[in-house]
């Protein structure tokens, strides 16, 4: 293997690199912020050549070009080091300052102010690029949260933050990382830079901490609670966001509680629920099933800790609602009729296509109220060639279920409001739009309403953060937040009761 | 006709508490409530109704939600029904100074844990089949385990733990257990605790469920 000296200056270090390395897989360690993921596209990495050679293909020239910058600039993400090379990396302050090149070549020519809101949920990553004047949506970008790395849920990412600082810190920085690569994304030929106003983020708890890289421990094991449970400011600049002015201003929202984040505040303010002069629930059909349920006068909520079969997760079949995932299934003559997400050959189970199933199984007397099988031999069901639910698949829905409604109907309790006076029950969450009310009411959950009590509302979260763009709600937070009052529902008595009795799909008695 | 303790396990194993309760299962029939004091009146021994009837009972559902038949609610309701049996043999034992016990089981959800429904229903099943059970509660720290262990020589020991986060207690807990006595025998179960972590912890068992407890429980105490 032939070796190459690699120099940085201005700290002239030098150290000896095998042929061919990527340059930036050397300098990830010296702060190199790449929001693309090393795609060549944000222009993020970029370097310059003092001495030796480094080839230029023309895909990475034209984005030299396109960022204004000269021959010798050079985006570490697609330069290989093949010969002795010193290189100079950019101080901070060298950083494209957007505002004065604009890199970004804009199609939209809009002079409107605009705001980016970010829903930074534990599994998925939303983005919006929002025309302030005009309130829509201009842009959107969304993908997976790329701490799922370190563990599915939130419990098993605060266990790794715990196992060193690095590990905290490296959460921390892949958020940031992964946000303002989103935010990229959204600016890329869309407005000017120097329009945004500001950024707002919205999450549950354990979301803002590991996003504000606050410790976690207490987050951890009862007796629990935050370290701090209020909003963060940053300019963009801090956070390495050079794609957006420095001045921009980014906005962590504050939680509600240990458990309960500013996701759920968010949907509370994009329900209208703290405006409402009847009472209103909203349920949060993911894992922490969140639930928060008031009016103009109180608000009450909690968190049941469903568990991810919602987000078909955890489910021997389970999977995202990608292309192939069973979302709904009609019964026919000839048996279930399964609809796929883009009409793929079926490939799993999403979350309301795992309603579906069981609500299939149920109706069409494979299964009994109980759970279990009627065959007492069958110990799972194939709707397709390696597409089938399994007993322990069903028992997993009844746990998640079953958490689900005691926390509602204890929840209901502690405000004292019968299940017929509220006016409307928001469902949100992976799984809340596409969900068959009727189906899930067949199997118990949420029965005690009316189908006509319910309200489908795709992220509640993220509409909420779009609404705090605007300063006069943003402004209403602090106020908002003194009305809400959190419920634990571990110390409840009632819980097992009502927990078991909620597993069947009717009652007992 | 089935004998009458054959009918008592029947009733406990379908959560049949009495003639009324609960209305879906076995409807108009009596529950443990009815037979176990007609069983009295029949002149059967506490101890034979106990054994033969309750505790059988107990150990069919126990198989049952091993292999996934019945869930968590059932479980509950055969547990609710066995109780009710043994209020009317409590009477009789007292007189004859107690019930007989194959063993003390401690058992306990560590340390920052306050997921207790797994814990109640290992509880149960122990219960059912005949041990004194010690139960700790929620949120137990070692020492109390330990406490537990010196006041009760010989026991079983059991944690349980639902958070990946409150898992790591059981090994301290586990080795302050084994300080006191090397010979104790412990347990280790709850959702996210595996055969590996156990043996990873020096803990003597994991099981998934109750029943494999209870039957590991029984041959350890035959002996
Ligand atoms: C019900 C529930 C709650 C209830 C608890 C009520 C109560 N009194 O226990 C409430 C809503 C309060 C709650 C709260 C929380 N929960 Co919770 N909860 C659940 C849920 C839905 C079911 C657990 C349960 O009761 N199962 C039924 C029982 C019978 O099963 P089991 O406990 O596993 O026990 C069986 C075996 O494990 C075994 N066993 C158990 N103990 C022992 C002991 C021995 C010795 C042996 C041999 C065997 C054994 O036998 C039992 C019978 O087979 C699970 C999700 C799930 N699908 O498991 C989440 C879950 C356990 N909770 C979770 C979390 C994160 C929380 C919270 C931290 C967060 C929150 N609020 O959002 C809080 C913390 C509470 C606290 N302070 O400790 C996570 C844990 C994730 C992780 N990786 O650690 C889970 C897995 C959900 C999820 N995926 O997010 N929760």
């Amino acid at each position: 293997m032939k070796y190459h000296k690699l120099t940085l200056y201005p700290d002239c270090k030098t150290i000896s690199v095998a042929h061919g390395t990527l340059l930036s897989d050397i300098l990830s360690e010296y702060n190199l912020q790449m929001p693309c993921a090393g795609r060549g596209v944000c222009g993020n990495c970029k370097v310059r050549v003092i001495k030796g050679t480094v080839a230029k293909n023309r895909r990475h020239k034209a984005v030299i070009e396109r960022k204004h910058l000269d021959d010798s600039w050079y985006l570490a993400c697609m330069s290989r080091i093949e010969d002795d090379i010193v290189i100079e990396l950019p101080s901070n302050d060298m950083l494209i300052n957007p505002g004065v090149t604009n890199p970004i070549a804009p199609c939209i020519e809009s002079r409107h102010p605009a705001g980016i809101a970010v829903d930074l949920g534990s599994t998925t990553i939303v983005a919006q690029l929002i025309d302030l004047s005009t309130q829509q949506v201009i842009a959107s970008s969304e993908g997976i949260n790329p701490q799922t790395s370190a563990g599915a849920d939130i419990i098993s990412r605060i266990a790794f933050a715990m196992k060193s600082p690095s590990n905290a810190q490296s959460l921390t920085d892949m958020t940031r990382k992964c946000i303002g690569d989103h935010i990229y994304r959204l600016l890329h030929n869309h407005i000017h830079v120097g329009n945004i106003t500001g950024v707002i983020i919205a999450g549950n708890t354990a979301m803002h901490h590991f996003f504000a890289g606050l410790n976690v421990e207490r987050l951890s094991c009862a007796p629990f609670c935050s370290l701090t449970n209020g909003s963060y400011s940053y300019s963009a600049s801090q956070l390495g966001w050079d794609m957006l002015q420095e001045s921009c201003k980014v906005e962590l929202l504050p939680n509600i509680s240990h458990f309960v984040g500013s996701d759920i505040l968010c949907g509370i303010q994009a329900c209208g629920i703290a405006d409402s002069d009847e009472w209103q629930m909203l349920i949060d059909l993911g894992t922490n099933g969140e639930i928060a349920l008031g009016c103009r006068d109180s608000i009450f909520c909690t968190s049941t800790a469903a568990g991810p079969a919602f987000e078909g997760l955890n489910i021997s079949c389970g999977m995202r609602a990608s292309a192939g995932a069973v979302y709904a299934i009609e019964h026919e003559d000839e048996g279930p009729k399964l609809l796929t997400v883009a009409g793929d050959k079926p490939r799993g189970f999403c979350g309301s296509g795992l309603i579906e199933a069981i609500e299939y199984l149920l109706s069409s007397s494979k299964i009994d109220f109980t759970g279990a099988f009627i065959d007492s031999e069958t110990e799972l069901y194939s709707f397709a060639p390696d597409v089938y639910i399994s007993i322990q698949d069903i028992r997993e829905f009844q746990l998640a279920k079953a958490a689900l409604s005691a926390g509602v109907e204890l929840l209901l309790k502690e405000a004292g409001i019968e299940p017929s006076r509220l006016k409307t029950i928001y469902l949100t969450g992976g799984m809340g739009y596409h969900i068959n009310l009727a189906k899930m009411q067949a199997l118990g959950l949420f029965k005690d309403f009316e189908i006509g009590q319910f309200c489908k509302i795709v992220n509640s979260s993220l509409s909420g953060a779009c609404a705090n763009l605007r300063h006069t709600e943003r402004n209403r937070i602090p106020e908002i937040l003194n009305r809400i009052k959190f419920c634990a529902l571990e110390s409840d008595i009632n819980f097992q009761e009502i927990f078991c009795r909620e597993m069947f799909f009717s009652s007992i008695t | 006709m089935d004998t009458i303790l054959e009918r008592i396990a029947t009733a406990v194993e379908n959560g049949k508490i009495n003639k009324n309760i609960p209305p879906r299962i076995m409807p108009g029939e009596p529950g443990t409530d009815e037979l176990t004091r007609q069983a009295l009146e029949n002149g059967i021994s506490a101890d034979d109704i106990l054994t033969n009837g309750l505790i059988l009972g107990m150990e069919r559902i126990g198989v049952k939600f091993k292999v996934n038949k019945v869930f968590v609610p059932q479980v509950l309701m055969s547990a609710k029904a066995m109780a009710m049996g043994m209020r009317h043999l409590k009477a009789k034992f007292s007189e004859s100074g107690g019930m007989k016990s194959p063993g003390t089981f401690i058992i306990g959800t560590v340390e920052g844990d306050l997921h207790d429904i797994g814990k109640n229903l290992v509880t149960m099943m122990v219960e059912g089949n005949g041990y004194k059970v010690i139960d700790l509660g929620v949120d137990v720290k070692a020492d109390r385990f330990v406490d537990a262990l010196r006041e009760n020589p010989g026991a079983f020991v059991g944690m349980s733990a639902l958070l990946t986060t409150t898992m790591p207690h059981m090994e301290t807990v586990n080795r302050m257990l084994k300080e006191v006595d090397p010979n104790v025998k412990t347990f280790v179960g709850g959702a996210p605790v595996t055969a590996d972590f156990a043996k990873q912890i020096k803990a003597d068992y994991y099981t998934d469920g109750p029943q494999e407890l209870v039957e590991i429980l029984n041959s350890l105490t035959a002996c």
